[in-house]
């Protein structure tokens, strides 16, 4: 019975497998037996598939430790990767937000702190990256190793990993070796260099199949010498070389011939030759050459000079391994076939088994025909190279000629055009030309035209054109050469044939020809009429002729000429000279035929001088004593400056207030003498530009002429220049006041106002107001002062009066006995004060502390979030 | 208690804090099982289980330097196991909280699918809430054996290695936890209803 409870007991494990088999054989003894266990049994496996089909589809994926491992592997390597670059971009912007703080609460103090401050975290930051670069140098380095024939295919995968994440979690100084070797072996192709000798640069395939042949020398016929030394296969190597080449030459027979020649000097043959004419006329061929291998590349290098080399290509290709199969499979072939020969030549078996090893016989037989055959073909292509030539001929164009025609146009200009056209047609009769077309014309206004069209040959075109430019200006010479070829790609050294050149001459002369240069002038003079006659004897002398219509008589103001262009600059500059030149412009007109450089064309309008607004206008106010003399004076100087009194307006009807007002017109360049006049008269007060009123008629100005409208004003309707105000407290007033209203008359002021209030407590108040020169306001205000104590004193200046030797000052002068009166601040005000300077402060430093804030609490968010990004990535806190 | 096992793990976490890759990989193999048994009793969720276990396992592997005991790095491993799961769940909560801030992958994977599951599909997802009900209410020495056996899908010698149990202890483990697990489900009618 301990069995049935040893049952119970492992019933469980029996069901979930875990029982040995000797247990397991006790435990299906004691099931046989026992009706308890069989139902226990029966119940425990129920709820055991129950939960198992249940939790099916929870179950994870089979291989949960291998993605485990993969999953560890990858992400731990990303993972350190992203952390410390994490980390230092929290270091940096915690900096920032540091230097930006302090550098923003002491900015007043001095920049140099902060600067420095600043270069310091640069170079903290920069001294990180630093020992970031030397680690990941560290990481990829590459030595040679001792593990790599180790690897299988787990334990490569196995190595990978660990080298993946474990060189970011070692300490910087421990460098294991098992650590280094996974190092090495995650750059394999590294480490398969790294086995081979230094100076031979990787294998390619191409370079194995040749044998020995250096590899990296994409031509070999560059070294035949080395080609041939190796030639000889001693490996065994079967190796199958082929050519092909394309060459252009001048004829495809003796072509062929030279090849012959020289394949047979290199012991080689002329396997094939194909030809065939092509419809230009031409031969096109190939010729195949079969020659040993080791005389290839002396036969290409010979067969180069054999026309121009177009094309070439050589290549080579391993059949070794083709050939050993073959060669194997026909020995196999021949052991069976000498085998069922055996087998016939005892003549064993019945007659059926007989005829069937005959039938085998003939089928080993064929194969090895076949294989044998097909050695034979490897064999002669690797005993022999094939070089197959393509050879043509060079497309030669038909001796066809060209044909060159060539067309001259010519205009020219010239004064009589009927000499000229008489001059063509003789030279042209001369060069035995012929004339296909000719007219002549005579227009109005004495315009002559002629046309000529004539063919010369070729050989007097050139002496012809040479004359023709004897004959006027060459106004216009278009030649051109038209080629006309037989066939469609000329060759260069095609022969020419050269037609009569056509010449289209065309002869005009000038008189209706317009200037292409025009020169528009407008002119102001004093007397428009003299110098209109003066400017036709100008253009007399200069050669010119006024262009009819182009006088205007009736306002002789405006007319046009024409000037030779030699003569023309000098025209020019005697025109300018004859008046004040208001404008001047330039027209080119466009380089037609209507048009002629010859000439210069000149518009010229006159006007009166005195009809034009002056360039300058100056308003200004001149302030004087006496209005009336400085009115008469203005006008002397006017005089006195050549100057021409516009208008003059003089009115005392006011007689505080006289005015005048005067407008002259003055030449420029005695500006600053009649200024200096005026100055003598009075002072300047204001001076103004006034603005031309802009009229239809007169757009011109005159630059010489300056106009000066002057309002003459009284000085003394002027307000002071300066304004005193000073109150001063004298023991007696009322002599005081004496003294100094004395004082003034002195100097020459006037005093405006005098009052003396004496109250019956023997306080004595005294207001004076004294005008005086300002010259003299300073030393007066001096001794004012010093007649007692001062109160007050204030000085306005008044920036609109001119300061000049007429400007005044105004002196208000308030004298008192009254004592002074000690402090009025009491204890309110005391406390006022000082409560408003602690609110003041209070309120600085508030502002202050917002401020700073404002500048560092955005920094604080971005680095708030970042340190929440970072711990969300990091992972979570380890075990507690 | 298999002692040369002990020392093998002992020996492995040794080699593991020194760096070595390959031990730790090991250990992964030995114990990933039974972490992924606990972790999926937190979650009932079979691909949490896995997120967080692979999570885990890094966690682990980082912190592993700061393991001093060597002896106790099963207990360890399962604190910051239940520390992920833990803070896994804080995350999600926070995440519930303002989906709107939910990444489009995440999204895609809550939504369930468009069909609704078979009427079967919905009975077994209802009978595994409450199996796993009662499993929880288990103590730690009996669910985990059932855990893994069922859940994570080890066999008799797995769960051995994975507990770190002799083949003898496990039996009478797995046979009292069985029998409190068919108590508890027959109790609650769990199977019955089922049928």
């Amino acid at each position: 019975m301990s069995d049935h409870y040893w049952a119970q007991e492992n019933l469980t494990s029996y069901v979930a497998g875990g029982l040995t088999p000797e247990e397991r054989e006790l435990f299906d003894n004691h099931l046989f037996e026992c009706l308890d266990c069989q139902e226990a049994v029966k119940r425990t496996r129920d709820l055991d598939d129950r939960l198992m089909s249940l939790f099916a589809s929870e179950k994870p994926i089979p291989g949960l430790e291998d993605r485990m491992i993969q999953a560890l592997r990858s992400s731990s390597a990303q993972a350190t990767v992203r952390l410390p670059f994490l980390g230092r971009l929290m270091l940096s912007v915690a900096a920032l937000v540091l230097f930006t703080v302090l550098g923003a609460l002491l900015s007043s103090p001095g920049s140099v702190q902060r600067n420095a401050t600043a270069d310091r975290a640069l170079m903290a930051f920069g001294s990180v990256e630093r020992d970031d670069a030397a680690l990941d140098a560290k990481e990829y380095m590459v030595e040679p190793l001792e593990e790599i024939t180790v690897p299988g295919p787990t334990n490569a995968l196995e190595n990978r990993g660990s080298n993946d994440v474990a060189s970011p979690f070692l300490p910087p100084g421990l460098s294991s070796p098992e650590k280094e070797a996974s190092h090495q072996y995650f750059k394999p192709e590294q480490l398969f260099f790294a086995q081979m000798p230094k100076d031979q640069p990787p294998p390619s395939p191409e370079a194995s199949s040749k044998n020995g042949a250096k590899p990296g020398a994409p031509k070999p016929q560059t070294e035949p010498a080395q080609k041939e030394t190796n030639r000889p296969d001693s490996s065994g190597r079967k190796i199958i070389y082929t050519g092909e080449m394309e060459f252009e030459v001048d004829q495809f027979e003796s072509a062929v011939e030279r090849v012959t020649k020289i394949v047979a000097e290199e012991k080689g043959f002329i396997a094939t030759v194909n030809s065939e004419k092509l419809p230009n006329g031409k031969v096109r061929g190939t010729v195949v050459v079969r020659v040993p291998p080791d005389r290839l590349h002396t036969l290409v290098l010979k067969l180069r000079g054999l026309g121009d080399l177009k094309r070439q290509h050589l290549t080579s290709r391993d059949v070794t391994k083709l050939y050993t199969d073959l060669e194997g499979r026909l020995r196999a072939a021949r052991t069976m076939e000498k085998r069922l020969l055996k087998i016939i030549e005892e003549g064993k078996g019945t007659i059926k088994d007989l005829l069937e090893v005959e039938k085998q016989l003939g089928e080993f037989r064929e194969r090895i025909e076949s294989l044998e055959g097909e050695i034979r073909y490897y064999s002669n292509l690797i005993a022999l190279s094939t070089l197959t030539l393509t050879i043509y001929e060079r497309q030669l164009e038909a001796a066809a000629a060209v044909t060159v025609t060539e067309n001259v146009q010519v205009g020219i200009e010239t004064d009589d055009v009927e000499k000229a056209y008489r001059e063509v047609l003789a030279s042209v009769e001369e060069a035995k030309g012929r004339i296909t077309k000719s007219e002549f014309k005579k227009h109005a206004g004495g315009q002559n035209t002629a046309v000529i069209h004539f063919e010369v040959s070729p050989e007097s075109a050139g002496s012809l054109r040479d004359r023709m430019k004897q004959m006027g200006r060459i106004s216009r010479l278009d030649m051109d050469r038209a080629s006309l070829a037989a066939s469609a790609t000329p060759l260069a050294n095609a022969p020419v044939k050269r037609k009569n050149t056509r010449f289209f001459v065309s002869i005009y002369n000038l008189a209706n020809v317009a200037p292409r240069q025009e020169v528009i002038v407008e002119l102001a003079a004093e007397n428009p009429l003299a110098v209109f006659e003066e400017i036709l004897k100008l253009a007399r002398k200069a050669g010119g002729q006024v262009v009819p219509g182009g006088r205007d008589e009736r306002t002789a103001q405006s007319l046009r000429i024409n000037v030779a262009a030699e003569s023309a600059d000098g025209f020019e500059l005697q025109l300018e000279k004859l008046g004040e030149l208001l404008t001047k412009r330039r027209v080119y007109h466009p380089d037609t035929d209507q048009y002629t450089d010859t000439k210069r064309g000149f518009a010229i309008r006159l006007f009166d001088f005195s009809q034009l607004q002056p360039g300058e206008n100056l308003g200004l106010k001149l302030a004087v004593e006496d209005v009336a003399a400085g009115f008469g004076k203005l006008k002397d100087a006017a005089k006195g400056v050549n100057g021409r009194v516009i208008s003059s307006q003089f009115s005392d009807r006011d007689q505080s207030n006289i005015t005048a007002k005067i407008t002259i017109d003055i030449d420029r360049d005695k500006r600053d003498a009649f200024r200096d006049a005026l100055n003598r008269i009075g002072g300047i007060v204001s001076q103004e530009a006034i603005a031309q009123a802009k009229t239809q008629q007169q757009t011109y100005k005159v630059e010489t002429k300056v106009r000066y409208v002057i309002d003459v004003i009284a000085q003394s309707s002027l307000p002071a220049r300066q304004t005193h105000q000073i109150t001063i407290e004298v023991p007696n007033v009322v002599e005081t006041a004496k003294r100094l209203s004395d004082l003034v008359k002195a100097e020459s002021g006037q005093i405006i106002k005098s009052e003396i209030h004496q109250r019956p407590d023997g306080e004595t108040d005294a207001s004076l107001v004294f005008d005086v020169s300002q010259a003299d306001a300073a030393s007066l205000v001096q001794q004012f002062k010093d007649t007692g104590k001062i109160r007050s004193e204030t000085i306005n200046t008044n920036p609109k009066v001119p300061d000049n030797q007429l400007a005044r000052a105004r002196i208000h002068l308030t004298l008192s006995n009254r004592p002074l009166v000690p402090s009025d601040k009491g204890l309110t005000d005391q406390m006022h004060e000082s409560l408003s300077k602690s609110y003041f402060w209070l309120w600085w430093s508030i502002r202050m502390i917002i401020v700073g804030l404002a500048a560092s609490l955005p920094w604080l968010v971005i680095a708030f979030i970042l340190y929440r990004i970072f711990r969300r990535r990091s992972e979570p806190s380890t075990a507690s | 208690m298999n002692i040369t096992a002990a020392e093998s793990e002992d020996t492995l976490v040794e080699q593991a804090k020194k760096g070595n890759r390959a031990a730790f990989e090991e250990l992964v193999r030995r114990i990933s099982r039974l972490i992924f048994a606990r972790l999926y009793l937190e979650t009932g969720d079979v691909h949490r289980a896995e997120d967080l276990l692979q999570e885990t396992l890094l966690s682990a592997f980082r912190a592993l330097p700061k393991l001093a005991d060597a002896s106790r790095f099963r207990p360890w491993l399962l604190a910051i196991a239940q520390n992920v799961a833990a803070d896994a769940a804080r995350f999600e909560s926070r995440k519930k909280r303002d989906s709107s801030r939910l990444s489009s992958a995440e999204e895609l994977g809550r939504i369930p699918s468009k069909e609704p599951p078979p009427q079967q599909e919905l009975e077994q997802q209802e009978l595994r809430a409450k199996v796993l009900a009662v499993l929880r209410g288990l103590p730690d020495e009996y669910r985990l054996p059932l855990t893994l056996r069922y859940i994570s899908g080890a066999d008799y010698d797995t769960i051995c290695e994975q507990l770190r149990l002799s083949n003898g202890s496990l039996r009478g483990l797995l046979h009292r936890g069985m029998n409190r697990l068919r108590t508890e489900l027959e109790r609650l009618n769990v199977f019955s209803a089922a049928d």
